[in-house]
């Protein structure tokens, strides 16, 4: 059952086993493992139920139907663009499918540095397997492969780099290129067209256009969550409300929200590191002017990845290079436009070269650690371009450049506020110095927000213990990436499916 | 979102006092605005709508096969954005809108923005992006964003591009949109 904003014209009230808040990743999986174990679950979704009839490609009518702050929403200082769902299946809607397992040295470091438990090599990759089977994950095939594709990958290895195929979550998929924008052909594997039926056709009932606002406490449990249905047309509360008594309650409301959530429940006095060790994996990204066509906005985005700078190298405890997955980037005609540098003339004449344009984008692996904060009840997000980040930053384009000068790109831009531009690999490294990281010089990105509510086993040091369960409360769990305690170094979708489903294995054994 | 405030730019240093004394209060500062016909304020003040009016044409006078931004009703989709967003995201785009109107007397132009030639305009905003002014960058870089997005959103701008479009025939706009251009139709006394 699915009910929605022109459904709920007066109060609802609901009880169940475990109401989930979310319906990405982390509170799909969740939901659909329990209720396939039996259990009843109640779903609350703030954005909007969306199907592929409402897909229509168009980039401004989707940004304000499945993009989290309509696609405007960016970090406290402007710098970095917050890209996250608001709509059922959450960021999986118009994530890129890369369906990568969290990296043995990840989980080593998670489990040895972190201290990392119930969630060893032993334990994630049964769930893994399944998921990998459950979303046809499987690597890029050479049809999956556009020009930039095609011209990165080549660059990559006559460099000498390390580049593999990206592990797809799609089935039957036609290239559009529309990924972001939802997949209208249902091929692309989101949460949509996979767990969140599942869930369904087990009995959760979902509740979209419901923004969870407040958590019930007696004591230590959680006695309800009490919801607010949103007028969909205003973003605004409609009036009726929604009342969902559990047994128990799993935040999954993603790595920007989670955190955020949390604290307006007052959680931040006693856990005082609710909202720090925040990542994001910043994406600076890089064009690049082709006297080829390059059609970047056709077929998949990235089914090649350069993985040689995944893991930053040092010498002597200083850093040399490193410390982020590079891919080719995507970009349809209007967000293009948004991002591209300068405007007027030289702004128009990059945009009537359309076609020639392509580029690239590396995800950084935060190592300087960002804030999640609510004040005077608005979440901002903090998200630190200084320190080490700034040094993968810079790395990243100079690395970024010569890759695709060395695929055969006339021009490299760096998009900057200064239009920074390059012709020739001993040109680089001095413009990347000149580059301003001040406050929106710059167009980064965030699509992967995690860490705001770590795991650890000291009250004093994280917020989640290796249950999932909120320190200091007897039923209140959080399933989403806010649990990881540094980023996964790769796309997390994957790794927040499967600690999901450790999480509602957890949640099931308890509820006996 | 943005936080323009009037605090922050008191604070932003350079410029900052010069802003508010010569705006004399910025958003109740109103005189010398009016609409056009067709047009409606709904997210924004007719000041504010204006403003927004005066930056589009000077980011995209008609050029060539590219229509100007004020043909394809830019102005007026900023206006539909900031209606649409919460309404401490509104107050920042609103006060962003603000603050770029009375700014040119920082980079030595008399005048509001919207009252200057559009030559002037551009090298207005030219200097707001090359400004060590933060919160100024910061304002000029969302609403330089959001213009062009519109922008090229709009399906009469693809051709130019060499953009062949969605494969999907038929729009479905979101219902925000649906419910703003009932708004609109009121207010332009076309419902």
């Amino acid at each position: 059952m699915i009910r929605q904003w022109t459904d709920l014209r007066e109060d609802v009230r609901e009880q169940c086993d475990v109401c989930v808040i979310g319906t990405g990743c982390g509170g799909a999986a969740a939901a659909m493992r329990l209720a396939e174990r039996g259990r009843r679950v109640v779903l609350l979704e703030q954005g909007g139920y969306y199907t592929r009839d409402d897909f229509d490609q168009r980039e401004i009518h989707m940004l304000a139907k499945i993009d989290g702050g309509r696609g405007v929403d960016a970090s406290a200082d402007l710098s970095v663009s917050l890209t996250y769902g608001n709509n059922v299946g959450g960021a999986s809607v118009h994530y890129w499918a890369d369906s990568y397992r969290l990296p043995a040295d990840r989980l080593a470091e998670w489990e040895g540095r972190y201290g990392l438990e119930g969630h060893g090599a032993a334990v994630l990759t049964p769930h893994f397997e399944a998921i990998e089977r459950d979303l046809n994950v499987h690597p890029a095939e050479d049809a999956y492969l556009n020009r930039i594709n095609q011209l990165v990958r080549d660059a990559a290895e006559r460099l000498g780099w390390h580049v593999e195929r990206v592990p797809q979550a799609r089935k039957g998929c036609v290239r559009s290129g529309y990924c972001m924008q939802g997949c209208a052909y249902d091929a692309k594997q989101s949460q949509l067209v996979t767990y969140i039926p599942r869930a369904l056709a087990a009995g959760a009932r979902l509740y979209a256009d419901c923004r969870a606002e407040r958590l019930v406490f007696d004591g230590p449990r959680v006695k309800a969550v009490e919801a607010a249905v949103l007028d969909r047309a205003t973003g605004r509360p409609a009036g009726p409300r929604v009342r969902v008594e559990a047994r128990a309650v799993v935040v999954a409301a993603g790595g920007f929200e989670t955190p955020a959530f949390l604290l307006r429940q007052g959680l931040g006095e006693r856990l005082p590191h609710l909202g720090r060790h925040f990542f994001c994996n910043p994406c600076p990204m890089v064009h690049a002017l082709f006297d080829e066509d390059i059609v970047q906005w056709r077929n998949i985005p990235a089914g090649i990845g350069v993985e040689e700078f995944r893991l930053a190298r040092e010498e002597g405890g200083r850093y040399v290079e490193g410390g982020y997955l590079l891919m080719p980037n995507q970009l349809q005609p209007a967000m293009l436009a948004a991002v591209l540098p300068g405007f007027g003339a030289s702004h128009r004449a990059l945009m009537t070269r359309m076609k020639q344009l392509g580029g690239t984008i590396a995800w950084i692996d935060d190592v300087e650690e960002g804030r999640v904060t609510v004040e005077d009840g608005r979440r901002r997000v903090h998200v630190p371009l200084d320190g080490g980040n700034e040094l993968r930053i810079r790395d990243a384009w100079k690395k970024q450049a010569r890759l695709l000068l060395t695929a055969g790109a006339r021009e490299i831009l760096f998009g900057d506020v200064a239009d920074t531009r390059v012709r020739r690999v001993e040109d680089i490294d001095a413009a990347v110095a000149r580059i301003d990281l001040r406050p929106a010089r710059n167009v980064f990105a965030a699509p992967h927000p995690g860490g705001g509510a770590r795991m650890g086993r000291d009250p004093a040091t994280s917020v989640v213990a290796f249950d999932h369960r909120v320190h200091g409360t007897d039923n209140l769990y959080v399933a989403d990436p806010s649990v990881f305690p540094s980023p996964p170094s790769v796309d997390p979708s994957l790794t927040i499916l499967a600690f999901s489903f450790v999480a509602a294995d957890i949640i099931d054994q308890v509820l006996g | 979102m943005l936080r323009v405030t009037r605090r922050r730019v008191l604070t932003a240093g350079l410029g900052g006092g010069a802003l508010l004394l010569v705006g004399g209060g910025l958003r109740w500062f109103a005189g010398g605005y009016a609409l056009r016909p067709g047009e409606a304020a709904i997210g924004l003040s007719v000041k504010e709508l204006c403003v927004v009016r005066a930056i589009v044409d000077a980011l995209f006078p008609a050029d060539g096969a590219l229509p100007s931004g004020a043909a394809l009703g830019v102005h007026q989709r900023i206006d539909e954005e900031v209606w649409s967003q919460p309404d401490d995201v509104r107050a920042d785009l609103r006060d962003a809108i603000q603050v770029l109107e009375h700014c040119p007397p920082v980079f030595g132009f008399f005048g509001r923005l919207s009252a200057l030639p559009r030559a002037r305009r551009e090298a207005v905003l030219r200097r707001v992006l090359a400004s060590d002014i933060d919160v100024l960058v910061q304002a000029a870089t969302a609403l330089k964003q959001m213009a062009h997005l519109f922008y090229y959103g709009r399906s009469e701008t693809w051709g130019a591009i060499g953009y062949d479009g969605p494969w999907q025939p038929v729009p479905q706009p979101p219902a925000s949109t649906l419910a703003y251009r009932r708004l609109f139709e009121r207010a332009v006394g076309r419902s």
